[in-house]
């Protein structure tokens, strides 16, 4: 496997958390971009001229919050096709994955072993 | 043909009577046309027709009472009066005409003094018309000559009237308020004598004499006061019945306005939950994972998450979380004191500039992570009797929201004295805050950003006003969109 073949693009507006699932993934071998919101995504991931394999999303940020994120991603035909690992700190994950579209959703806060078993599955 | 002057006079019972109605009918009108005005198309519809019918017959009735109060003189006992039915008739659908343009009138949405000067014009001539079609009507054995100044005057205070009546409707129909009763009974009141007013000037404006061509009564309605009183009598139940209906809205809709704010109640608890829950869990997760992190290194034998230069690095981040869990409970426990009344203070005598001061020097890692420099304006000193942890509190929350919001730009913070108050002032030039949102951003759970997440609660600018107010101080915002926000905080010295 390539690092292209490897890299995830991670969405998240809380400094540390950020870093700190950065850091995480890295150390997993994984090659990881960010974002703090859904509007700076959209533009970081608009001018790579690779796409990531996998976008973990945040549901609640400022600018632009996951579900935006998510219909603007839809309608993008570079993007729509790339799996969605949604991170959420409310209920009714099922429900917002459904409307999201997402592949998968988890509930924070995420257990260590649970979300890397969930990144590997949806790479 | 012998022509003398002859004086009518009137029956006191039913002149009073008449301006009983026509006070019924205006107060019922008034309230009436709030009803049309909040209503939706077809329940509007019927609310006009209705609304027209049940003023139109009561200002009809009026003017018709008050034609039986009418007597012809004491010498003719034997001279009786009767009425053409057809035109009665049509005087009283002419009342309601002029009914129907008085409340389309004032039931729009929004009414021009323009529109009630027509509208009092076209109404005042209808009610006028009604009148002289219901003398008109009459059968009686006497001739009637006109005093025409009489009849303009009677025709310029019905145009009046409906003038000041479309004014009052105009003013009183979105009066929901607990006396609005009591103002619509006074318009109803001033409208009621008003019209019979113009009722009584039309009739002096006839000049009575003898006639002496004998009259057939055949086919005629003879006045007498059990009609009077009839006419009273059903004319007192279409309105009871208009007025019972109006209330009924009114309640109802009451109600429903109740039931909106209950839900909106709810809707804002419910997103103070899920941004709370947001709040609360995200720095959580970090530590959760933080922690799982070491402790997978530990079973691996893996050293390198502790070497002093990450460790450091990894315990600075949990420490920035505690402190984020910290300030959002305490918040929380805020709220619920200042909502249950139990939150005090104690004042002791403080230095506000050393104060603010230590509160700056602790943001300082604050202003470097979202790159904004600092400028810190303060006197020598400023001694005064505040609680010096709820004053903190204060500027830790505005300078909170300065970095917030403000993020990558300089944010001003200044010290002085005026007069008998300290101010403390906190300027960014941030994203700003619209006019329309500056006077609801010191409620609770409100927020002027209409993204959901921004981040905080929605509490910190509403405890900040609670503090101050508890000071006897005041704490305004001036901002421009786009330009900026200056939130100055003023605490009385004494």
């Amino acid at each position: 496997m390539t690092q292209v073949d490897k890299s995830i693009f991670l969405v998240e507006d809380d400094n540390d958390l950020r870093d700190l699932l950065q850091d995480l993934l890295e150390s997993e071998g994984y090659s990881v971009a960010s974002a703090s919101d859904g509007r700076d995504a959209l533009s970081k991931l608009g001018q790579s001229a690779t796409m990531p394999r996998l976008i973990i999303l945040d549901w609640m940020m400022p600018v632009m919050d996951g579900p935006a994120f998510c219909r603007e991603k839809a309608a993008d035909g570079k993007l729509g096709n790339i799996p969605v690992l949604l991170l959420t700190a409310n209920g009714s994950i099922d429900e917002k994955v459904g409307q999201t579209g997402a592949a998968m959703g988890l509930a924070k806060p995420v257990d260590l072993d649970v979300f890397l078993s969930a990144v590997h599955s949806l790479i | 043909m012998e022509s003398i002057g002859l004086y009518h006079s009137n029956n006191g019972l039913l002149v009073a009577l008449s301006i009983l109605i026509s006070i019924f009918a205006s107060f019922t009108a008034l309230s009436l046309s709030g009803n049309i005005l909040y209503a939706h198309r077809k329940v509007r519809l019927a609310w006009l027709v209705g609304g027209s019918l049940a003023m139109g017959i009561g200002i009809w009735s009026m003017n018709f009472v008050a034609l039986l109060a009418f007597k012809l003189p004491d010498q003719l006992p034997e001279i009786s009066i009767a009425y053409d039915i057809p035109r009665v008739v049509l005087s009283m659908l002419v009342a309601v005409v002029a009914s129907a343009i008085a409340l389309s009138i004032v039931s729009r949405e929004s009414v021009r003094r323009a529109s009630t000067v027509l509208g009092g014009l076209a109404m005042g001539a209808a009610i006028a018309g009604m009148h002289y079609i219901a003398i008109a009507s009459m059968r009686m054995s006497v001739r009637v000559n006109w005093d025409w100044y009489l009849v303009g005057a009677s025709v310029l205070i019905a145009c009046g009237a409906s003038f000041v009546a479309l004014e009052f409707a105009r003013r009183t129909r979105s009066d929901s308020r607990s006396h609005a009763y009591v103002r619509r009974l006074g318009g109803g009141v001033v409208m009621g004598f008003a019209i019979s007013g113009m009722h009584f000037t039309a009739m002096e404006a006839m000049r009575l004499s003898f006639s002496e061509s004998p009259l057939s009564y055949n086919g005629y309605l003879m006045a007498s006061d059990g009609l009077a009183l009839a006419v009273t009598v059903a004319t007192a139940v279409v309105l009871g019945l208009a007025l019972a209906g109006s209330v009924l809205d009114r309640t109802l809709r009451a109600r429903q306005q109740q039931e909106l704010a209950l839900k909106e109640a709810i809707r804002a608890r419910d997103e103070f939950l899920s941004i709370a829950s947001h709040e609360l869990k995200t720095p959580i997760t970090s530590m959760k994972l933080q922690t799982q992190m070491r402790l997978r290194s530990l079973a691996k034998g893996d050293p390198a998450p502790f070497a002093p230069e990450r460790l450091l690095k990894s315990l600075e981040a949990d420490a920035r979380q505690i402190e984020k869990l910290t300030r959002l409970i305490d918040d929380m426990l805020d709220i619920s004191r200042i909502s249950s009344g139990r939150l005090t203070i104690h004042v002791e005598t403080f230095d506000l500039c050393d104060l603010v001061a230590d509160i700056v020097e602790r943001f300082s890692s604050h202003f470097q992570a979202a790159a904004c420099d600092v400028r810190f304006v303060e006197p020598r000193s400023i001694l005064g009797q505040w609680d010096k942890f709820r004053i903190e509190q204060v500027v830790t929350n505005l300078l909170t929201n300065a970095v917030r919001y403000g993020a990558g730009q300089p944010v001003e913070i200044e010290v002085r004295a005026t007069g008998d108050s300290a101010l403390v002032i906190v300027r960014d030039r941030g994203i700003g805050i619209k006019h329309e949102d500056q006077a609801r951003i010191f409620d609770r759970f409100e927020r002027a950003s209409t993204q959901l997440a921004v981040g905080g609660l929605g509490l910190g600018l509403y405890i900040v006003k609670q503090i101050v107010i508890m000071h006897r101080g005041d704490v305004r915002v001036a901002s421009e969109p786009g330009r900026g926000s200056e939130f100055t905080v003023q605490l009385p010295l004494v």
